[in-house]
């Protein structure tokens, strides 16, 4: 994992552990141990909140298991204390999984971590284990190692497939606020199709479908970097195959998303022309109810889109293709690396935008509404200039300031989101589609 | 009330008005809690043990050997840099550290504007530290965010924490920030707050203050620019001094924190207004600039001491102000208490008498009908020690059973407070405690109708069925007689309709084994004393964290 060598202004993720610790909040019945400092279990559910109210859960929060590591430790080593914590958290906890991840602390004073557990075994519950120190890399780095570890360590390699069970990967729990609802609109239309859908981290998952997930006979990615070394590496070790692909996002994407995912696993075509005129059909009939208000306020807007690498083009991908907004810029908030910022290249240009808009890479805050202010000024001495107007901003909640600087409305729907709870909410797929119409136009509504 | 009075005899009394502080000002980073006040963070007992353990110093010896996550200083220490009018907090650390400070945003922007303040955005950095810094230092990187910072925003203040992994690969912040002091308009302000070092997580409080005193801010007023000096040729000179003088005499200043609501200021502020004393607040929702009129008050005094004890003892030291620590006026006798206590040092006594004693009817009738209604029902109470005993007294004026009680963490600046509820409302159960597992334990013996909950406890009191309110929140009142009111209207709200609690506790599972109830809730505390801290002088070491009386 590459991190960027600048400081960054308000960065819009946390670290590996951070996102090791939203993940396993999703799985079910599990419980994660963390190797570290009281505070790191703590500040990073607070920090995992800020998708959308994500919520302790059923063993996050004040209930992770913690070391706690004080001076002692760090000067004499957590071994021993880790051993102590190890040989209670049975007695306490109930879970069908432990993960234990060590911190940075503790990666920083070497403890083998690993040799503490193995020298414990056998354990009365599965247990896996993985480094997680925050200095190793983001959020959506600690989603995919976890990913992977859960494969290597806990999922059985099923030598004999299923053919109609797949695996859908890459939306990474409270990082991306509206995982469950996209998981669970794609696992409906999927199964549709015919087929068993393992989401892993969704309601109503459990450690039988979890355990089921290496007979799958294919991994979905739903974001072109995020996932997709962890997808890799499963096709290594459980001899799964892989797609990678965007997270489809209205009727558009979604009819396209089905055609090739079908294809890939060669569902029969009449059955998938089935499924995708009925979707459509029902998609057009509510949207055919929007058209009022639509014409009526003349809805068209100019659009900033400000989201993860995940997120943002499919965003970017539905205003444009699908309701004809036009789109100005699309910031991509992580930090990428020249490879990483090369594959999001590859998908933007892909997309058949009728305007396109300005890609741009930015992690930083004041850079991404400076960007904007210096390069399309909102006021001007001239009389007579264009401005993005009407705007409409879709991003995190801080982008509030920049929605305040365009003079438009604002949806929040990229980390940090603090100003709404997202629970079934969801963007993807026909109904995410809708959903997605009616808060940008809702949002337009509100004022009344 | 089925709770056994323990009948307190003079001399330990005496003895547990003691309260243990060792600071020292010119040292580079504070000590944590645990060496400076013996605050302890882990016990199980009762409250007449609790504090015999607090005035022995060996409450900080007691450790867990199963323990969850919780708070670090490093978090709390970010609280007092954003609500620093204008000011900017540069996390030095992996990209984590301080990743929640998104939250801080709305808290400064919307409680600041109660306060008729137009807060900035919450504006901060990480130095967001790799594994290559982590080997090889980060103060490079800390360097250039502190020079970005500056001239980006030009604030008032600029905060750097210190976090775990710079501290333990040993960057040298203060080296750091002393070299650039002349290149940045914005005072820097070393935090020394490493998450590890201290479990007392209040220390963060001690932490921000030492930087504050260490960071040249100035405490003083200029001369032509925070007001015009009286010439002595003046004719009215003489007058004008004695104005200055009264003005000054009749000033107290109220120390603030982010769990203090505006509505909580206004009400302080009423009520010593109404003895004829100028009252303004510090330290937060201010500008450094504000800072330079601090000294030209009469007193200091904390409306929650855990808070700012170290200032104000600063102040004293360095300007000789002197400061009161009456209690957190959450109730009526801790309302009384707090005023009276002013009252006493600007010679108000009569006055603060008339005024607390028509307050306090007005309340009592007001509180009447509530009374009736809540009046034996059963509350546990959660957070920071000052809030619990405050509201503990609390539910005990409006009739209420206090079944425990649940301290973060606990030292002899407690002792005067729960020493009252030891004579008012018994020796109840009592624990330091922020663990959720030993409070799901303690909450299924003690069987509480309420709970009253510190921020990101709640949740544990509804999985098990019990409607819980916050400990304290900047959306409601609190403090005075409209917050003892308030806070009973939201008790007897909370008790009218506990369907969301029940419903959700009959529909999801605990992640505790049933092995784990039937153990005692301190199960896994155990008395370290001996290794971790050296002893206080005077004081017996040792004496026994764990809980004697078999109280739960």
């Amino acid at each position: 994992m590459s991190v960027s060598e600048r400081p960054i202004e308000r960065p819009r993720y946390s670290c590996m552990l951070g996102g090791v610790l939203a993940t396993a909040g999703a799985l079910p019945k599990t419980v994660p141990i963390v190797h570290g400092a009281q505070g790191c279990g703590g500040s990073l559910a607070q920090a995992a909140m800020l998708g959308g109210c994500y919520g302790t859960g059923y063993a996050g929060n004040a209930a992770v298991p913690s070391t706690n590591i004080g001076e002692s430790e760090v000067i004499f080593g957590g071994e021993t204390r880790l051993r102590e914590e190890l040989e209670s958290v049975f007695d306490v906890m109930k879970g069908d999984l432990f993960i234990v991840t060590t911190a940075c602390m503790t990666d920083i004073i070497g403890d083998d971590a690993k040799a503490v557990i193995d020298s414990l075994q056998p354990l009365p519950k599965p247990v896996i284990f993985l480094e997680a120190g925050g200095f190793k890399g983001n959020s959506y780095y600690g989603y995919g190692r976890l990913i992977e570890e859960l494969f290597l360590q806990y999922i059985p390699r099923a030598k004999k497939k299923r053919a109609d069970l797949v695996n859908l990967l890459g939306l990474v729990p409270a990082y991306d606020p509206f995982f469950r609802g996209d998981l669970e609109e794609i696992s409906r239309l999927l199964q549709q199709l015919g087929l068993t859908v393992n989401t892993l981290v969704t309601a109503g998952q459990s450690h039988a479908d979890l355990l089921a997930a290496g007979e799958a006979s294919l991994n979905i990615v739903l974001s072109r970097l995020y996932g997709v070394d962890a997808a890799a590496t499963i096709k290594e070790s459980h001899g799964i195959d892989y797609t990678v692909t965007d997270l489809p996002v209205g009727a558009v994407a979604t009819e396209a998303f089905l055609r090739e995912i079908a294809e890939k696993l060669g569902i029969d075509k009449a059955l998938v022309d089935r499924v995708i005129k009925r979707e459509v059909t029902s998609y057009y009939n509510y949207v055919d109810r929007a058209t009022d208000i639509i014409a009526d306020t003349d809805f068209q807007n100019y659009a900033v889109v400000i989201a993860n690498g995940t997120e943002a083009i499919p965003y970017a991908k539905y205003l444009d293709n699908e309701i004809g907004w036009i789109p100005t810029h699309v910031f991509v908030t992580d930090d990428l690396d020249e490879d990483q910022q090369q594959v999001i290249r590859s998908a933007f240009d892909a997309v058949p935008f009728e305007t396109s808009p300005e890609l741009v890479f930015e992690t930083d805050t004041f850079k991404i509404q400076q960007y904007i202010e210096q390069n399309t000024p909102q006021f001007l001495a001239d009389e007579y200039y264009p401005t993005i107007s009407p705007a409409f901003v879709l991003g995190s909640t801080i982008e509030r300031r920049l929605a305040e600087v365009l003079s438009g409305p604002f949806l929040p729907i990229s980390f940090p989101v603090y100003n709404r709870i997202i629970l079934t909410r969801g963007y993807a797929g026909f109904r995410g589609g809708l959903t997605l119409l009616e808060d940008l136009i809702s949002a337009q509504l509100a004022p009344r | 009330m089925p709770e056994k009075k323990i009948e307190v005899d003079e001399a330990k009394r005496k003895e547990r008005e003691k309260r243990i502080l060792e600071i020292n000002f010119d040292t580079k980073m504070p000590e944590k809690r645990e060496i400076t006040r013996r605050t302890g963070h882990s016990y199980g007992g009762d409250v007449d043990n609790l504090v015999d353990n607090a005035c022995a110093g060996c409450l900080a010896g007691c450790e867990r050997v199963f323990s969850q996550s919780s708070f670090c200083q490093m978090g709390v220490a970010t609280l007092i840099g954003f609500s620093i009018k204008d000011s900017v907090v540069i996390m030095h650390g992996p990209i984590g550290c301080g990743s929640q400070s998104h939250s801080m945003d709305f808290t400064i922007r919307l409680y600041g504007a109660q306060r008729g303040k137009q807060m900035a955005n919450a504006r901060w950095f990480s130095t967001n530290l790799s594994e290559a810094e982590v080997v090889h230092g980060g103060e490079k990187k800390l360097r250039e965010t502190i020079l970005m910072a500056d001239k980006r925003f030009r604030p008032s203040a600029i905060f750097v924490l210190m976090t775990c992994a710079p501290s333990v690969i040993g960057d040298d912040i203060d080296s750091v920030l002393d070299e650039l002091r002349s290149e940045t308009t914005a005072p820097l302000v070393p935090l020394h707050c490493p998450g590890f070092k201290a479990k007392v997580f209040s220390s963060a409080y001690d932490v921000v203050y030492h930087g504050i005193q260490r960071a040249g801010f100035q405490f003083t007023p200029e001369p032509y620019v925070d007001f015009e000096p009286i010439d002595v040729n003046d004719p009215l000179y003489e007058l004008k001094v004695k104005n200055y003088e009264y003005q000054k005499n009749h000033t107290v200043n109220l120390y603030n924190a982010v769990s203090i609501g505006a509505q909580d200021e206004a009400e302080m502020r009423r009520l010593l207004e109404a003895l004829g004393l100028n009252v303004r607040f510090f330290v937060e929702f201010s500008h450094p600039d504000d800072w330079r009129t601090i000294t030209e008050a009469a007193l200091n005094v904390a409306m929650c001491h855990v808070h700012d004890l170290y200032f104000l003892e600063y102040l004293k030291k360095a300007f000789g102000m002197p400061y009161l620590l009456p209690t957190i006026p959450v109730g009526s006798s801790s309302t009384r208490k707090f005023v009276e206590e002013i009252a006493a040092f600007f010679g108000l006594q009569k006055e603060a008498k008339a005024l607390l004693d028509k307050e306090e009817l007005k309340l009592k009738e007001a509180l009447a009908p509530i009374r009736e209604r809540v009046k034996g029902k059963k509350v546990i109470i959660g957070g920071g020690y000052m809030r619990v005993g405050t509201a503990g007294l609390l539910a005990d004026e409006i009739g209420m059973e206090v079944v425990g009680m649940r301290n973060f963490n606990y030292d002899t600046y407690g002792n005067e407070l729960f020493q009252e509820i030891e004579d008012t409302l018994g020796n109840i159960p009592t624990a330091i405690s922020n663990q959720s597992s030993e409070l799901v334990n303690m909450v299924r013996k003690l069987n509480p109708d309420i709970a009253i909950s510190h921020p990101g406890l709640g949740i544990w009191m509804n999985k098990l069925g019990v409607p819980s309110i916050a400990l304290f929140s900047q959306r409601f009142t609190f403090f005075g007689y409209k917050g003892a009111y308030e806070l009973a209207r939201r008790i007897d709200r909370t008790l009218a309709n506990r369907s969301y609690s029940r419903n959700l506790s009959r529909n999801i599972e605990l992640p505790y084994t049933d092995e784990w109830f039937e153990k005692d809730y301190d199960h896994y505390i155990v008395d370290k004393t001996g290794d971790l801290i050296r002893p206080l002088a005077g004081f017996s070491v040792g004496g026994g964290c764990r809980r004697q009386a078999a109280s739960v």
